[in-house]
């Protein structure tokens, strides 16, 4: 299921790595027969299968590199993480193979348990790095760039306000902010008389994302400050990312409730609005899952990549050691 | 003016990707520590073993018991910084390592060699200690348990490793079928006494069923009477114990053959127990006596205790003294008797009785000869040839009658029981009544994974037939028999 799309990739670091597998426990098996114990990782079988492990982890740590030299394209970044998966998940039974499955004293069972917490978080990445980003497509169209979820919610926000400018007129109690603003809103309530264009999440037939909407808005005189005051207490904070007064706006069916009773409130006119603000909730609430879904994402890496130096460094003194000891 | 969609797609900032957020802050901090923290570890291990303040943290594994007494302070104690200890690791072979490694241990252990006198030195130059014996795999691993395959390398063929090819046979396997030579220290009996197991074993120690002569307890003197038991009919029924007697008493174990065994009565046990109880005769039992703890061998049998219940020497001669003492005592204790005997005057006739007196006992199948062979060297110190009955007869190996006291004598030792006369091709001083190879297989075998099975009935009573079983590498046979042993083969 997981190597289903792109097995072509894989298929020859999963042959390499199973070779290299195979190979070095059939070959420490057998040096073992013949010396009539389980060899360790100084004989000449552990040494060679403990170097091949030992370049494999070096060169795992070459991903890190290749990302921030990305510009000279140095290889296809799905053939790097291919090789970086399954050599990577090779040098475990390597490096038990190089121990002559014996931990041994401290250093070594400190390297093993390192390297095991490496590759149970490496694949516990790539079983995140699968499943993540294929429920993010199909439950968060509205998904942006994760370090711009602020920036786009403030833009939203100045969209919303210039919508509620021209549909409801400016706000006595917001004249003095709407000056500030940086869109001179008067200007373009006046060129928006008729029609206004809002970035929202709107559907459309089967197809549902993040759409230019444009509309023609009317509201009645006394739904105009109901309006803005259910805007500015309750539907900006939220959208800005601050904790709202009502938290009904967080979750999709209490926001369909709380909206249900918001168009109630005011003249069938004012739906239009509304059902924009309401569209403007729901990217936000994505904007939310997306931020977590995107820590989910990421924040194994640091684990797994701060581990993956300190085994690295700690493999250095093993050398050092294991020359001066073996 | 109307916000069109370029304008909108440019108000995201295309240096975004420039921004650290809060996963790369998160990772750049976890990367940094986990440099800073492996950096500093690995300093410390490095410095540990160098200073030898915790070398334990570097040890690849706990010492053995034998050698916990060092702890771990100190690697170099054993180890040589920069050389490869163990044989199998690359260039462990090289010869300078090898002979830097055994010096280490050799400043604790003065270990003998292994047949030294056989064995090409280059060979053994090349092997280091840790070939075999291997550290730091725990505390209760043993050093000298080891692999059959360890010993098969050399033995499988010794013409590769023997100073001269083919003085001795190749050995793969204990119990396989041609795997290990017949014991060479059975071929052979080098003993020149003349005694029949057979005989002994029979009621009386009759010659045939119908021998008039033999032995009933109303004939042995009564000092030695409560030494033996008779059979309903009277005769005299030795059993094993009656001669042989443990080194020491033997470990009380129920169910023990040796210590309740069915065709041996608990009195002769008891005898056996308390002549093995008594102060030993020979002084070099007493100073084996790291070996008499563990049980192995046997008393040697002594004329004064077993013999002469039966076989009382004339003249009240004193058993086992040298050649001019024993004539000495002869010709006094012959002439007191000739003296009393003779007719006043008549010299050349007490003299005559005399030298009569004293051929009887030294005379072809009489007195001495009956057992022992006479030495014909008359320069010789003693008359009789040495018995040389070897107190340890498997001298390339041990044996521990202890760990065999669940089984009958016989079982080992069947012709000792056996009735039917001896061979007329093979004189019974010449026949070993020990059991051989095909013996010891039936319970011992090699096959580990035959051994681990033992679900079937014909398996389970099979025991371990590795070769460290019997042979220890650090015996060099020369030097393998025990003090014991050296005294008996020197005494007549």
């Amino acid at each position: 299921m997981l190597l289903a799309r792109h097995f072509r990739h894989h298929l020859p670091w999963i042959c390499l790595a199973l070779t290299l597998v195979i190979s070095s426990v059939l070959w420490h098996a057998y040096a073992s027969r013949v010396a009539g114990r389980w060899i360790g990782g100084s004989s000449l079988t552990g040494l060679v299968i403990g170097s091949v492990a030992t370049l494999i982890i070096l060169s795992e740590l070459l991903l890190w590199p290749r990302k921030k030299l990305r510009r000279y394209r140095l290889g296809r970044a799905k053939s790097w993480m291919s090789a970086h998966l399954w050599l990577g998940l090779a040098t475990g039974p390597l490096a038990l193979v190089h121990s002559g499955y014996h931990f041994g004293g401290t250093l070594s069972t400190l390297l093993m348990c390192l390297l095991a917490v490496v590759l149970l978080s490496g694949i516990y990445g790539w079983l995140l790095q699968t499943i993540i980003p294929k429920w993010m497509l199909v439950n968060l169209p509205a998904e942006t760039i994760v370090s711009q979820i602020e920036h786009v919610s403030r833009q939203a926000v100045q969209d919303a306000r210039t919508m509620l400018t021209v549909a409801c007129g400016v706000s006595p109690a917001e004249q003095s902010d709407l000056a500030e603003s940086r869109w001179n809103t008067a200007e373009a309530a006046e060129d928006a008389k008729a029609m206004i264009v809002i970035g929202a999440v709107s559907q459309r037939g089967g197809l549902r994302g993040r759409t230019l909407v444009t509309a023609q808005v009317q509201v009645e005189p006394e739904d105009q400050q109901t309006i803005w005051r259910q805007y500015l207490s309750f539907i900006e904070p939220f959208l800005l990312g601050n904790s709202s007064p009502d938290r009904s706006l967080a979750d999709n069916q209490r926001s369909e409730q709380w909206f249900s009773m918001f168009r109630s409130s005011c003249s069938s006119t004012a739906s239009e609005v509304i059902d924009r603000l309401e569209d403007l909730c729901q990217q936000r609430r994505q904007f939310n899952t997306q931020d977590k879904a995107h820590r989910w994402l990421h924040n194994w890496i640091a684990i797994h990549a701060s581990i993956s130096i300190l085994l690295a460094v700690l493999l250095v003194a093993h050398i050092v050691l294991a020359i001066r000891f073996w | 003016m109307i916000e069109s969609g370029r304008d909108r797609s440019r108000r995201i900032d295309t240096n975004y990707h420039r921004k650290v957020d809060a996963s790369i802050k998160l990772k750049r901090i976890y990367g940094l520590l986990a440099l800073v923290v492996g950096l500093g570890l690995s300093v410390w291990f490095v410095y540990a073993s160098i200073s030898a303040r915790d070398s334990g943290a570097v040890s690849t594994g706990a010492l053995a018991s034998a050698h916990a007494f060092m702890g771990d302070s100190d690697c170099l104690k054993c180890h040589t910084a920069n050389v490869p200890i163990r044989s199998d690791a690359v260039w462990g072979k090289d010869l300078h390592h090898v002979a830097a490694n055994n010096q280490k241990c050799d400043a604790c252990h003065a270990s003998a060699g292994h047949f030294v006198s056989h064995t090409r030195s280059d060979v053994l130059d090349s092997l280091s200690c840790s070939e075999c014996h291997r550290e730091h795999l725990g505390k209760q691993t043993s050093l000298v348990l080891q692999d059959d395959l360890q010993c098969i390398r050399c033995h499988e063929n010794l013409s590769a490793v023997a100073k001269i090819a083919g003085q001795r046979k190749d050995a793969t396997s204990f119990s396989k079928a041609g795997g290990h030579p017949e014991f060479r220290s059975l071929t052979n009996d080098p003993g020149t006494i003349a005694f029949s197991h057979a005989q002994h074993m029979r009621p009386g120690q009759a010659f045939a069923a119908d021998d008039k002569s033999a032995t009933t307890l109303a004939r042995i003197p009564s000092q030695f009477r409560h030494l033996y038991r008779a059979n309903s009919q009277g005769l005299v029924q030795l059993d094993c114990a009656d001669c042989h007697s443990p080194d020491s008493a033997w470990p009380k174990v129920s169910g023990s053959t040796l210590g309740s065994r069915a065709n041996t009565p608990d009195s002769a046990i008891d005898r056996a127990t308390a002549q093995s109880l008594e102060p030993p005769a020979d002084q070099a039992i007493s100073a084996s006596t790291s070996r008499q703890a563990e049980h192995r061998y046997f008393q040697p049998v002594e004329f004064d205790r077993h013999c002469v219940g039966c076989h009382q020497l004339p003249l009240k001669i004193q058993h086992g003294l040298d050649r001019a003492a024993t004539i000495e005592q002869i010709q006094r204790a012959a002439a007191v008797t000739v003296v009393q005997q003779h007719t006043p005057g008549d010299l050349a006739t007490a003299s005559t009785q005399l030298a009569d007196r004293v051929a009887a006992i030294f005379g072809q199948g009489k007195m001495c000869a009956k057992c022992h062979q006479l030495e014909s060297d008359q320069a010789a110190g003693h008359i009789v040839r040495p018995s040389n009955i070897p107190a340890r007869w498997l001298q390339g190996a041990r044996f521990s009658h202890a760990a065999h006291r669940d089984h009958a004598c016989s079982l080992c030792h069947a012709d000792a029981h056996s009735n039917s006369p001896p061979e007329a091709n093979q004189p019974l001083a010449q026949r070993v009544m020990i059991g051989g190879l095909n013996v010891c297989v039936k319970c011992h075998i090699s096959d580990s994974q035959q051994l681990a099975d033992r679900s079937s009935e014909t398996m389970k009573n099979m025991t371990d037939g590795a070769c460290v079983t019997c042979h220890r590498y650090h015996l060099d046979p020369p030097n393998a028999i025990d003090r014991r042993a050296s005294a008996e083969m020197g005494r007549p």
